[in-house]
């Protein structure tokens, strides 16, 4: 095994240690798994919509975007992704892609054989279970960005993301509150993200500074006090389930 | 793609378009300029603002659109 396939599976590892407590034989059915690596280019897709994959894409290093789009081109970016997540998890079982998934920097992936991913669950029964709390908590992040989308100001909606980045990213080590964290989308991905034009972006960011909540500058976005945007955000943590509460199992 | 800048006022408020957005032509500046402005509407008309407006400047300075959304009020007894 080389270093970058055994980097990818301690950050499936690491993500799965999150949402459960896996068993050394779980751990080592997980440490089993064959991975295909591949690199894409910013911009490019590795899933497209209406395809039929047969394998899950682990992403190893660098950010990718879920998106749709519209009959006249517009582009909706659905979500975020980073290392150690399974984006199109899915496809595990539903065989047709509902969306695309798309580099946003350049990308290092893993591609895992679902065949591979059935046999350890039939092996270790128990590593359903924080799939299905992955794939339940990624249902968690749609509720709240409809709410977001739907009933937040300009301001507000870019807080809002903003914190969940900040937490997401350090619940896998990519983020601190010292130094924030890497934040490579341009204006109009950012845009393309939060369903606004890149001026009304670019407008909102400005007001953003101007009231002393972040910095972003040369790709790295600094939240200057978390709890503060969190609180005039509406921002509250619970639908990202990265600690208590997860129950039994 | 040329480069625009686009700066927007809402009321007294006026942000300047310092970071510039690359768009396909003149006509795509003018139709995001005027989507940012519904955008804009939808935040600040509930909070009193009553004119919106985006000036669209060339990375040469001139200035080739100014679009403007202002909401005028009859009430009863007024």
């Amino acid at each position: 095994m080389n270093q970058a396939h055994s980097d990818a599976l301690d950050q499936l590892v690491r993500k799965l240690n999150v949402v459960t407590r896996l068993s050394e034989s779980e751990e080592r059915a997980i440490r089993a798994l064959p991975l295909i690596a591949k690199t894409f280019a910013a911009g490019q897709d590795f899933v497209h919509e209406h395809d039929q994959p047969d394998h899950c894409a682990l992403i190893v290093r660098g950010w990718a975007s879920r998106y749709k789009t519209t009959s006249l081109g517009r582009r909706q970016i659905l979500s975020l992704h980073f290392p150690g997540e399974i984006p199109d998890l899915q496809s595990l079982l539903l065989s047709t892609m509902d969306h695309s998934l798309a580099a946003l920097t350049e990308l290092a992936v893993a591609f895992i054989p679902h065949a591979a991913v059935r046999a350890a669950i039939q092996a270790e029964p128990h590593l359903a279970i924080p799939l299905w709390r992955l794939t339940l908590i990624d249902a968690a992040l749609y509720r709240e960005w409809l709410m977001v989308m739907g009933r937040l100001n300009a301001v507000q909606h870019m807080g809002h993301l903003f914190c969940e980045l900040q937490m997401r990213l350090e619940a896998v080590g990519l983020a601190s509150r010292e130094s924030g964290f890497d934040f490579p989308l341009t204006q109009t991905e950012l845009g393309d993200a939060v369903g606004m034009s890149p001026v009304h972006v670019n407008r909102t960011i400005q007001d953003m500074r101007r009231l002393d909540l972040i910095t972003w500058t040369q790709g790295r976005l600094l939240i200057h006090n978390f709890e503060d945007l969190a609180e005039r955000s509406d921002f509250d943590p619970t639908y990202l389930h990265q600690s208590s509460g997860l129950g039994a199992f | 793609m040329p480069y625009y800048f686009f700066t927007t006022k809402a009321g007294a408020t006026v942000s300047d378009g310092v970071d510039p957005i690359a768009l396909a032509d003149d006509d795509t500046a003018l139709a995001e300029a005027v989507r940012s402005l519904g955008e804009m509407a939808k935040d600040q008309l509930p909070l009193g603002v009553r004119d919106i407006s985006v000036a669209v400047r060339t990375a040469q300075g001139e200035t080739i659109h100014d679009v403007r959304l202002a909401v005028s009020v009859k009430s009863r007894g007024a």
